[in-house]
């Protein structure tokens, strides 16, 4: 082969099996061919076009063409002249075939089916792939930096699917760039990384070595940035959609979808983007928490709807049924609201305030008797202006308390697996063994769930599996589903029917009676049945995320309940139709601080929670650091050689942490000059310096070394003095980078191109040893 | 001009048969190699006292004299190269002096003839026999003047006695006296009718020194202590020859660890490997830096050598064995500039594996 050939073909060969990950984002692996052609084509043009010394710019030219004919030929070869000359009317086709991926990238999750949109932008980006590992390879000749292009097939594997993507995965692209490098450190560009090694390596270190470990730092860096950076943001994980971001920036394609009502949930609360889902305005100006769908049914696994019929004869337009059990003597106020649901919120189920009565909705609309749900017999509710009149009830503690047998027709929401993991129910039991009646078990329950043992926790894997169940009793760290799912299951054990209702807490005041609720409004809550009320709404879930509980669930104050003016007894009193007595104040305090309260977005959590990360992750380094040093001292042992060996190493790199120039391959007595120049040290530290030159010196170069006592420690001492006497920039960079870490990365580096450097010449060594046996 | 100390009898003439190989003088080598700890203050307190005599009279120049004592605790020879007037000789005839020994001055003109440097056999009328009379070298110091201007003839039998430490005359080899050490000078200014060295011989010197022009303060100190007499005429001798072949086999003994010989032919071999050099350093430059560098420890304290010491000798041990190209010359970049380049240059073993 022609040595100029041989990077490039197995730069395309790279370029092949980096695209191996893509295979996860399709059902199929029919565009491989294709892709494959386009890569070859490409480095075809590349060889010959440098062959023949044209420009590479011309070279790159002439692939862009190829290659959109070559898409041309696949997505629109019934367009072409004599089926394969390009046609004026190719670029509608694209345009056609673009929008079509595009729409199939925004609605369908992976694996894809392959249509000739995805066709067309697997092979197209593929493409790109390979012509920018040509180019970086063939013409510039920086095989090293071919390692970023290489590693896009396997970043927007990651991006899109996220955690799921396994790491094996990564091997491929991995091995193709190693094998890149391999050939270019064959090639000998010695003029580029002849003097990038480290200073500590001046000793003549091949430049083609350096080129490879070059590249392999490159490459490594780029790899991990694509393995690590999507698993730390969540809004790659949202689906095919948002992993492409950015391109419209308006709601097309960002629709949310609400199919399963508790995926839905943890993916609204942990969008990155906190987009508007409707506005509400209640007559009485108050807020209301927002409901859509009811899950009345825990199959021991997860809390789903039961199956719920919506015949013809329940729609919305011919009135809704009263709420079941409420039987109160006087009847609630109404409350009308006013709904504008905006066009990116696809659900089925209507948001509502519970319970409805009188919905004005256009639409064939339909309703769930039991639940008071109601859901779309044809559309979504996308972009749906309409107004619910509902009940605003007044719960009352004492007739909660007073509350008798549940009639019968609610038995089914009583229904529990026969299995329940013993903590659920011992918890159940010891929380509520004070209570007498089943209000205050209830309200019991709730007040364990808000104490201090809980911790809201957005990151906790969805699910109310009874291991989950257990793991979040264990954990006691959560996010609302767990702890309306809990709760739920934890009343129906203590024979109060319960339910799990999902939706929204009441939003944000944006002044004007209007409320606007948005994606991290999302809520779950438990919903329990009292004869006499109905369904009454709890809150478990901790105050951070949802402000105080609902008044009439406070747990009765038994010692004094009459100064209490939101107490029970006094619910008259209180403020009438108001769902949310923590916010009494909203309507005049208008759109600022209180309501930043109202709709508790996590984001402060999550701000907290990364800080606190970024504390913990910015100290590891100095953490690794002392370890190293610690390690370094316990393995030289009683060995005063190897004693001073550490000793100096780390007066060397407190040196280099305190910014002062360090040659390691200078004498120690030199470099003790240089430091006593440079820190301008007080009298002690340099006497101790100077006794620690002796030392090194002495056990490296005298006859034999004797052990030195208080060297750890005067070391220790003399390290904090250099340390201390650099800048605070310095200090800062010190402690989030160590000195020592550049050594223990060079030395692993090192390490690392020893071993590729021996594979690299192994293939002439397996030569000669078939040789010789062949001889034999 | 001082009288010369007169000539001690010669070792005495040993049978010209082969092989022409004296038994090496007992005490010279390989003395004190068996002294585990080596106990320096004896040396360190001559050393000064040496300094100190020789500090009276060549003054505002102790870092020279420090080289140059350490050239005669290392047995090398010294060659002191500078313009006239400095105190070249003011410089060889003092250490001699200090040094209550032997010393013979030989002023190198060029009718100087081989034989006054070596010697020559006599025929003695009353024995009836060949008589040898020993020539200029038979001395422990020996101070050759303005070594430039004798004929390469005369040159080179002195420079064969300096590395054979013996003299061969009409067969008969003569073993000269331990101590042996020649300190020469030479005027590179006044070159007209003089025969430079040729660098094979200046490799045979351990080190070359430059004396330099004195400080003002020195100069006009100088002038109020030397108006009248040169302080030679007062230099009393701080020690024997039979005390510095002790403390030399001391010096021997010195430490040098794997990594310190390994940098000293590190330095030699990128002198070698110099793009500016046309001749780099001999084997027998490693030798002597090696040796130096002991000596350098010695007087430091030291019974061991460190980077250092080579580092601060690299330039005089060096220097005067090295050619550098035509390019480097036309750039005035002397060898010493290029060597120490090279010491800044070259990494230092760690010596002991590193963590």
């Amino acid at each position: 082969m022609i040595p100029q050939t041989r990077p490039t073909v197995v730069a395309g060969i790279a370029a092949l099996i980096s695209i191996i990950p893509l295979l996860e984002l399709t059902d199929n692996a029919s565009w491989l061919a294709p892709a494959a052609i386009a890569v070859v084509v490409v480095c075809a043009v590349g060889l010959m076009g440098r062959q023949f010394r044209v420009p590479g710019a011309l070279i790159l030219l002439a692939q862009l063409m190829v290659v959109t004919w070559w898409l041309g030929l696949l997505i629109a070869a019934d367009l072409a002249w004599f089926g394969v000359f390009p046609s004026t009317t190719w670029p509608d086709r694209f345009r056609a075939v673009a929008s079509e991926a595009n729409e199939a990238i925004e609605t369908l999750g992976t694996p894809v089916p392959v249509s000739d949109g995805i066709l067309l932008y697997m092979v197209a980006g593929i493409a790109a792939i390979a012509i920018a590992v040509d180019l970086l390879v063939g013409t510039w000749r920086r095989s090293a930096l071919a390692g970023v292009p290489l590693a896009a097939a396997y970043a927007v594997t990651a991006g899109i699917q996220g955690g799921d993507l396994g790491w094996w995965w990564f091997v491929p692209p991995a091995v193709g760039y190693m094998a890149l490098l391999i050939v270019e450190s064959r090639r000998r560009v010695s003029a580029w990384g002849s003097s990038a090694g480290p200073p500590t390596d001046a000793s003549g270190e091949p430049a083609a070595v350096a080129l490879a470990r070059n590249g392999r730092r490159v490459g490594g860096v780029a790899l991990a940035a694509a393995v690590a950076i999507p698993a730390f943001v969540p809004i790659l994980t949202d689906g095919v959609v948002s992993g492409r971001g950015g391109g419209g920036g308006s709601g097309d394609g960002r629709t949310i979808r609400t199919d399963n009502p508790i995926l839905d949930l943890q993916r609204n609360l942990t969008r990155p983007d906190n987009v508007d889902i409707l506005r509400y305005s209640a007559s009485d100006s108050s807020s209301h928490y927002i409901r859509t769908v009811t899950l009345d049914s825990f199959d021991g696994d997860v809390w789903k709807m039961s199956d719920r019929p919506v015949p013809e004869s329940q729609r919305v337009s011919e009135g809704m049924p009263e709420p079941p059990g409420l039987d109160l003597e006087e009847p609630p106020d109404e409350v009308e609201i006013q709904f504008a649901v905006d066009t990116i919120y696809a659900s089925k189920w209507l948001p509502l305030a519970y319970p409805a009565q009188h919905i004005d909705i256009d639409g064939d609309w339909r309703y769930d008797p039991a639940t008071l749900d109601v859901v779309a017999a044809d559309s979504d509710a996308a972009g749906m202006v309409y107004s619910a009149v509902s009940l605003d009830v007044t719960f009352d503690a004492a007739i909660l308390q007073d509350a008798g047998e549940p009639r019968t027709d609610v038995d089914d929401l009583l229904d529990l697996p026969d299995e329940l993991p013993d903590i659920v129910t011992d918890l159940a039991d010891e929380v509520t063994s004070d209570a007498s009646d089943d209000f205050s078990r209830a309200a019991a329950l709730q007040q364990w769930f808000r104490g201090p043992s809980f911790t809201y926790d957005l990151t906790t894997q969805p699910g109310t599996s009874s291991s989950a169940l257990a793991d979040f009793l264990e954990d006691r760290s959560g996010y609302c589903e767990q702890f309306a799912a809990t709760m739920a299951i934890m009343a129906r054990y203590l024979d109060i029917p319960a339910r799990v209702a999902v939706g929204f807490t009441p939003g944000t005041f944006e002044g004007d009676g209007t409320w606007l609720v948005r994606a991290h409004d999302a809520h779950a809550w438990p919903e329990l049945y009292f004869e006499g009320m109905g369904w009454v709404r709890f809150e478990p879930t901790p105050a951070a995320r949802t402000g105080t509980a609902p008044a009439w669930t406070l747990e009765p104050n038994e010692t004094a309940p009459d100064e209490e003016p939101d107490s029970p007894d006094n619910t008259s009193t209180a403020p009438p139709t108001n769902d949310l007595d923590q916010f009494p104040d909203e309507d005049i305090l208008g759109g600022g601080g209180s309501t930043t309260t109202t709709s508790q977005s996590p984001w402060p959590l999550v701000v907290a929670g990364t800080v606190a990360a970024l504390a913990v992750l910015a100290c590891v380094p100095a953490a690794l650091a002392r370890v190293r040093r610690a390690w370094r001292w316990r393995r030289a042992g009683a060995d005063p050689v190897a004693q001073a060996a550490a000793s100096w190493a780390e007066i060397g790199e407190a040196a280099r942490d305190a910014g002062l120039p360090w040659d390691a391959a200078t004498t120690p007595r030199a470099a003790g000059r240089t430091i006593t120049a440079q820190a301008s040290l007080a009298d002690e530290p340099r006497i101790l310096l100077d006794h620690l030159v002796r030392v090194t010196e002495r056990a490296r170069y005298a006859r034999r070394a004797e052990p030195v006592s208080d060297l750890r420690a005067d070391t220790s001492v003399l390290s904090h003095t250099l340390v201390r006497s650099g800048s605070r920039i310095q200090r800062a960079r010190a402690f989030l980078w160590p000195a020592t870490l550049t050594d223990g990365w060079n030395q692993l580096t090192g390490r690392v191109t020893a071993v590729l450097d021996w594979m690299e010449t192994s293939r002439p060594r397996l030569r000669a040893a078939l040789a010789r046996t062949g001889r034999r | 001009m001082p009288q010369p100390v007169p000539p001690p009898p010669p070792t005495g003439p040993v049978p010209a048969s082969t092989p022409l190989r004296a038994p090496v003088a007992p005490g010279q080598r390989g003395a004190a190699d068996r002294t585990e700890e080596l106990d320096l203050s004896d040396l360190t307190e001559t050393a000064d006292r040496l300094q100190n005599a020789i500090g009276a009279v060549v003054e505002g120049k102790p870092e020279v004299i420090e080289l140059a004592l350490a050239v005669l605790f290392a047995e090398g020879h010294l060659l002191i190269e500078d313009v006239p007037g400095v105190g070249k000789t003011l410089l060889a005839k003092s250490m001699a002096r200090a040094v209550d020994c032997s010393v013979r001055r030989i002023q190198f003109t060029p009718d100087l003839m081989p034989s006054d440097v070596t010697g020559v056999s006599v025929f003695n009328q009353e024995t009836r026999q060949f008589e040898f009379k020993p020539g200029g070298v038979f001395a422990n110091v020996v101070v050759g003047d303005e070594i430039n201007r004798a004929s390469p003839k005369t040159q080179s039998a002195l420079l064969e006695c300096m590395e054979e430490r013996q003299v061969t005359v009409d067969g008969t080899t003569y073993q000269l006296e331990a101590p042996f050490i020649v300190v020469a000078t030479q005027n590179p200014i006044e070159m007209e009718g003089t025969y430079p060295l040729p660098e094979a011989q200046r490799d045979r010197f351990m080190a070359r020194l430059s004396m330099g022009y004195p400080a003002v303060a020195d100069e006009i100190d100088m002038i109020d202590t030397h108006g009248a007499h040169t302080g030679l005429d007062t230099l009393e001798p701080v020690t024997d020859a039979a005390h510095m072949i002790k403390l030399i086999g001391l010096v021997r003994s010195v430490h040098v660890s794997d990594a310190v010989k390994q940098y000293a032919v590190a330095l030699a071999g990128a002198t070698r490997a110099s793009q500016e050099l046309r001749l780099g350093a001999s084997p027998r430059a490693t030798l002597h830096l090696v040796r130096a560098a002991k000596a350098w420890a010695a007087l430091d304290g030291r019974d061991y050598v460190l980077p250092d010491d080579l580092q601060t000798l690299a330039a005089p041990v060096l220097a005067h064995r090295l050619l550098p190209t035509a390019e480097a010359q036309i750039g005035r970049r002397e060898a010493s500039q290029v060597v120490t380049d090279i010491v800044q240059q070259v990494p230092v073993p760690e010596g002991q594996p590193h963590t």
